[in-house]
Order: structure tokens, then sequence, then C-alpha cells
């Protein structure tokens, strides 16, 4: 069990800092990809909520500490979507296809980038900010959506080919 | 499950709650400090590859723009010997004259040679995070540059031995400068949307022209003056309007920076 967390903890601290390292990478096609929403969603789909909400709050706080932006903004913002991804996992989209995947991966995207928009549009307009996006931040927002696509799709199949884990469920 | 869920999401919360409290009130600066000194090997290592991978593009994959540029160069450096050699004989001359009026000393500006860590994490800003902090001398507001003088943009956040410095193409920045004409026009220069950077709030009575050098005015207390900031490369007029706007193209690319230096005045 303790190999477990410890294995699932580089992991995902990989993931972090590779994320970092993407948005500063100040390179336009690179810096859409956001591979914080596409764990969420391949973990939603694997793991326990109990751990998912453990990744939003460590990915959140190092994402925070890297960050210009009011501190708990990411945090916040993961922890939202993770939340709205377990409950649509649950209730919609149970089947562990390719399809439920990409429309988790588009709906997680879009949640995402609602909840960060709005909390740091929140912070900008009380003045505990002086950053927020303009209005093309709405090309990076649709880049974002076909990056992330393209990547779970890629990541979809990676994972098939290594575990038995990810093979589609279908009711009969 | 949705209670198990529900309970997990309320710790999730609570643990926000917690950080963000400490953070603000100033509990976890040290670690936040220990944080990027522990990752800042990995980070340097990702953002200098990345950085590789950009220069290999733009310097090789594009030979025939570097066989136009080293020409280009090649005439530049023709002309700036023959400006070097006038720019001397005024040096000198200069010396004299101020030997001759007995003036003070002119301050020496102390530079804090840095390594840029990695960028930042947010989509919405242009920043970078270096290894020199509070134990360095750093503070708010300082002028970061590149090759000793030209202007790349403030220090935005001091932890003990790293900093936050916002790029001159941010958004946000926002720096008083002064163009090398004869009218020694003064502006603001904003960043656009990451890319570049303009000057604005130049009156329309100004005379800039192309080429024009735009430099610090001095008037921010913390960066010293005539600091390079970009040239410039068209200027936008609107008769109806009171200003106008120059369109700057920068000296350095902010992007594919690796070592910076801080001026403490």
């Amino acid at each position: 069990m303790n190999y477990k967390i410890l294995f699932y903890f580089i992991i995902l601290t990989i993931v972090v800092f590779g994320q970092i390292a993407l948005e500063s990478s100040f390179n336009q096609i690179v810096s859409n990809i956001n591979l914080l929403v596409i764990t969420l969603v391949f973990l939603v789909n694997l793991v326990d909520f109990g751990v998912i909400v453990g990744f939003a709050v460590f990915g959140g706080l190092v994402m925070d500490i890297y960050s210009n932006l009011p501190f708990g903004a990411f945090m916040l913002t993961m922890i939202i979507t993770s939340a709205i991804l377990e409950v649509l996992f649950y209730n919609f989209f149970t089947n562990r296809s390719l399809a439920s995947l990409l429309v988790l991966s588009l709906i997680g995207t879009t949640v995402y980038n609602m909840v960060f928009l709005s909390i740091s549009g929140f912070a900008y307009y009380f003045g505990w900010s002086d950053f927020f996006a303009d209005w093309d931040y709405g090309w990076s927002f649709l880049g974002q959506l076909i990056a992330n696509a393209i990547v779970l799709l890629l990541g979809f199949y990676l994972f098939n080919f290594l575990s038995k884990r990810y093979k589609p469920v279908f009711l009969k | 499950m949705l209670d198990k869920a529900l309970k997990y999401f309320f710790y999730g919360l609570v643990a926000i709650l917690i950080a963000a409290f400490l953070h603000y009130a100033g509990i976890t600066k040290p670690i936040e400090n220990f944080s990027f000194r522990l990752f800042s090997p990995v980070q340097s290592f990702f953002y200098n590859n990345f950085q590789f991978t950009r220069i290999f593009y733009d310097q090789w994959l594009k030979k025939s723009d570097l066989i136009k540029e080293n020409y280009d160069l090649q005439e530049k450096l023709k002309r700036n010997a023959i400006d070097i050699s006038r720019f001397k004989s005024l040096e000198e001359e200069n010396g004299l004259l101020k030997k001759e009026l007995n003036f003070i000393e002119e301050s020496k500006l102390k530079f804090v040679f840095a390594k840029i860590v990695t960028g930042v994490s947010d989509p919405l800003t242009r920043s970078v995070i270096i290894n020199r902090g509070k134990v360095d001398g750093l503070e708010k507001g300082l002028a970061v540059v590149a090759d000793q003088g030209i202007l790349i943009g403030k220090v935005s956040e001091v932890y003990d031995e790293f900093s936050k410095v916002v790029l001159l193409n941010d958004n946000k920045s926002r720096v008083a400068a002064t163009v090398q004409n004869l009218d020694h026009t003064v502006g603001l220069v904003e960043g656009q949307y990451g890319l570049s950077f303009a000057m604005t709030n130049i009156p329309q009575n100004q005379n800039i022209k192309i080429g024009d050098f735009v430099v610090t005015s001095g008037l921010e207390g913390k960066i010293p003056k005539n600091l390079l900031i970009a040239k410039v490369e068209d200027v936008k007029e609107v008769e109806s309007e009171i200003f106008k706007t120059a369109i700057l193209s920068p000296i350095v690319s902010l992007d594919n920076l690796s070592y910076i230096e801080v001026i403490i005045p």
C-alpha cells in the first residue's frame, strides 16, 4: 500500500512539474497542453476519489507556489474540476470507452478554464491581483481543447497497450 | 458513495483553506522557498531543454534566415566601427570636461547576476523565476536587465533565495520611458499580449522616427535612467486621438533568456 502511495506521488509530481515546464516554455502550441486536466480524466476512471482530491490539492499547491496569481486559485480550480468530473463519470460516462474519455476531457477542460477565469476575474475585480485574461485567451482555450484531446487519445492507446485496466466496459 | 466523495471534497476544501491562510500569514514562505530550492534543478533541466529545442529550431532549421542575418550584421558591424571611434573620442572629451567642472562622481550601479530557473505556472502572465532573492539584496520593483543594460522586466515577488520577474511583454507590464530623439519624448512602455511591447501616451506633436531607441526615463525610483528597452518599429497615429502609439521591437528575445542581471541602485 505504501509503495502504491509512493508510486502515485512520484508520477503525479512528474505530471505537475511537467505542466509547469510546458506552461513556461513560452511556446504557443506546447503550452496549450493541460496535463493536469488529462491526468484528472484518467484518475477518475481508475482510482478512489480520495486520491484524486489528494492530487488536486497537491498539484494545485505546487502550481500556486509557481504562479503570480492569488494563492489558492489553482487548488480551488483543481478540486472543483475533479468533483465535477467524478460526478459526470459515475452518472453518465461509466463505460471507459475512448468516446467517454474524450467527452470528459472536453468538459474537464471547459470547467477548468471557466473556474480558473472566474477565480482570477474575481481576484482582479476586487484588486487582489493585477492579472486577468484578455480576449486572446479564447484562442488559447480552443487550443487547449484540441491539444488535450490529442494527448488523451495518445495516452489512451498507450495505456491500453501497457495495461488491461482500461478496456471499455459495455452493458449488454 | 456520494457521502464518501463529499467527505473527501470537504477535507480537500479544508486543506486548501488552511494552506491559503498559512500562505497569506507568511508562515509558509520558508517552505515555499525550500520547495523552489528542492525542485529548481528539475525545473532548470526542463526549462533549459525547452530553450535548447527552440534555439535548435530557430537557428539551425532556418538556415536561409541565418545567412541573410549574417550579411546584415556584417554591414552593421562596419557602420558600428565608425560610430565606436566617434563615441570614444566624445567619451574622452566628456571625461576631460567633467574633470574641468569638478563633477561629483556618478553613482555606480550594483548588478546581481541570476539564472532563470523556470517560467511561472499560470497562463495569464509572462514571468520567470530566478535564483536570487532577499539574501542577495533583491526587492520588489527592481529593474532586471540582460547584457548589463537591456531592460527585460521588473522583480514582482521576492522570497529568501528566489524571486519572480514579470517580463516586459506581459500585458500588465508598465515602464516609464523616453525616446532618444530631439524632443526626448516621454511615454509608457506596455506589454502587448505576451508577444511584444508598445510605447503609449505619446503626444501627437512629438516627432518619433522608425529606428529611434527607447530607454528608461528614470521616473520610477528603483529603475535607473537610460537603460535600453527597445527600438521603434512602427508609429501608429490617428489624427482624431490625443496620443499616438509606437510599436517597439525588442533588442533581445525575451523567450530565449537563460541568465539575467538585477540592478540594485
